[in-house]
């Protein structure tokens, strides 16, 4: 009876494991509360590369929508998070250069936003300052430095681009290299914001922080309490983007069963059928 | 008879101010600024040979006299740049694409200050003359694959600074949008990879997110724009809706109760 009991139990466990959809080793979700705001923590490593990242930038050349191309790609996915990423105009095309899976969506730069985002095709996400001018590509394993200010670069880089397959958006750079970017001349709308921090842990292994904070603040207040939370998770912060909490404020999580979380910090108030663009992190 | 002098008068009036108002209208209406592309003189201008002597394959791209290059000759007929790419090459073959590189400067970063005239004021005729020859150099990049990073590069510096011109301009005064000349250029650009980004008005942004049901961000984003003073008045509208429909209620009810 006893053995019985115990190999009904281990089964289930097994049963249980093989149903999850990704290893809590990897993933931690935490909810936060300091000084009655309330902070949800999305933590992911990159150690063996089973963590990736997915950007949705635009619709498809056929029209097909963001949500429709999120959905045909993520049915064998196991999906930890999926947020809306950058902005977009009054046409609905993202603001600022974006290149989606190597097909150029806007190549028109956006000078108040000096962050630019490559997502790759191995799951990887880098943030590089366009001001400073020295972004490195990988090209066939060698490593490209160009600056986007010089006009024979910049054609380089749109070259890579489609070559490489790559996804390319551009976003407020908040926190970079240790500093604080924004200033309190900063957006002064007073909102809920989402950010992604990248930050590398005392093991050189990346990691990826998606942190959300559903409270009314600025950009400039809402960064500085962000990169002051996750001093408690990292001492080294490789860069924080602003996630977009606008008119297309959607954001799902999902735990390692992969229900979709419902508590609050971890929603957002639109569905994502209503998002514009998507930045889904998934596991492998 | 006076009534006869007044009516004469009023119509001598009227005829009048018709014509001035037709005149100004007319006069208005006229090209704008034409005069920016008038400046651009139509002559070959100065070619890179003429201004090669001490450069070296160091200190090209730093000691080449652009301003004297650019002249008043701005945008430049597309063969003689093609000419003297090929002197440049000529001259530094140890330098990866130095004709190209040079050139692309000269017509990029080292001409703007020279037509910058064109982005700080919304001047739609002289950006579709900037416009239409950036565009040129697009169909050249196909012809000529040898330069087409070239032209690509210089293309690309000019479609991006008209986009970037026209969203100023449109944020600056919003009913921009509604201009013929501007929708054409913004949709030119706009079919080259390089959209202008156009901002509505608040009632417009109330109107889309009302027809999109996006209720939740409707309601934030209206609370979030309130002045404090309407936040209390909503605030007290509420309270005030909440009593007088409680005080109904219980009227009602007394009512029935009777």
């Amino acid at each position: 009876m006893g053995k019985r009991f115990y190999l009904v139990v281990l089964g289930l466990l097994i049963l249980l494991n093989g149903f999850s959809q990704y290893d809590q080793n990897y993933v931690s979700l935490t909810t936060e509360t300091v000084e009655g705001e309330i902070y949800t923590v999305v933590e992911m490593t990159r150690k063996d590369e089973r963590v990736k990242v997915k950007y949705f930038a635009d619709k498809d050349q056929d029209g097909k929508s963001v949500y429709q191309r999120y959905l045909n790609w993520s049915k064998n996915k196991s999906i930890i998070s999926v947020c809306s990423g950058t902005y977009y105009d009054g046409n609905e095309i993202p603001v600022g250069i974006c290149i989606d899976d190597g097909y150029i969506v806007n190549k028109s730069e956006e000078n108040l936003m000096d962050g630019l985002v490559i997502v790759y095709k191995t799951g990887g996400i880098v943030a590089s300052d366009l001001k400073e001018g020295n972004l490195t590509v990988q090209n066939n394993g060698v490593s490209t430095p160009l600056n986007l200010r010089n006009g024979f670069d910049r054609q380089k880089f749109f070259n890579w681009s489609v070559s490489n397959n790559a996804t390319v958006f551009q976003t407020h750079l908040l926190y970079y290299k240790n500093n604080l970017r924004v200033g309190s001349n900063g957006s002064p709308v007073v909102r809920e914001r989402r950010f992604l921090a990248v930050a590398k842990d005392d093991d050189n292994y990346v990691r990826y922080y998606l942190v959300n904070l559903p409270s009314g603040n600025t950009l400039f207040n809402a960064t500085n309490k962000i990169v002051k939370l996750l001093g408690s998770y990292t001492s080294n912060i490789l860069f924080v983007i602003n996630l977009d909490t606008g008119a297309q404020d959607s954001y799902q999580v999902r735990d390692y069963l992969g229900r979709v979380k419902l508590e609050k910090g971890f929603t957002g108030p639109l569905s994502l059928d209503k998002a514009k663009n998507l930045l889904v992190f998934y596991f492998e | 008879m006076l009534s006869s002098f007044f009516k004469r008068s009023v119509i001598v009036f009227l005829v009048l101010y018709f014509v001035v108002t037709i005149t100004w209208i007319l006069s208005s209406n006229s090209i704008e600024n034409f005069n920016v592309i008038r400046s651009m003189p139509k002559s070959r201008g100065v070619s890179a040979v003429s201004l090669i002597d001490g450069l070296t394959a160091q200190n090209f791209m730093e000691a080449f006299p652009y301003e004297k290059y650019n002249g008043t000759n701005l945008f430049k007929d597309i063969l003689d740049v093609k000419r003297d790419i090929t002197t440049i090459d000529s001259l530094f073959p140890g330098v990866e694409l130095a004709g190209q590189q040079l050139m692309a400067e000269a017509l990029t970063n080292k001409l703007m200050p020279s037509v910058q005239n064109i982005f700080k004021e919304y001047n739609p005729d002289s950006l579709l003359f900037v416009l239409e020859w950036a565009e040129s150099l697009k169909y050249y990049a196909v012809l000529d694959s040898k330069n087409s990073i070239f032209y690509e590069a210089v293309s690309d510096f000019w479609l991006g600074e008209i986009s970037k011109g026209l969203t100023a301009f449109q944020h600056e005064k919003k009913s921009l949008k509604n201009d013929f000349r501007f929708q054409f250029l913004a949709q030119r650009c706009a079919f080259q990879k390089y959209p202008v980004n156009i901002k509505g008005s608040k009632i417009e942004k109330f109107k889309n997110s009302l027809l999109s049901g996006n209720w939740a961000h409707l309601i934030k984003a209206t609370w979030n724009d309130l002045s404090l003073f309407f936040k209390w008045l909503v605030l007290f509208a509420f309270i005030g809706t909440f009593i007088s429909f409680f005080f109904f209620l219980r009227r009602v009810y007394n009512k029935f109760k009777k």
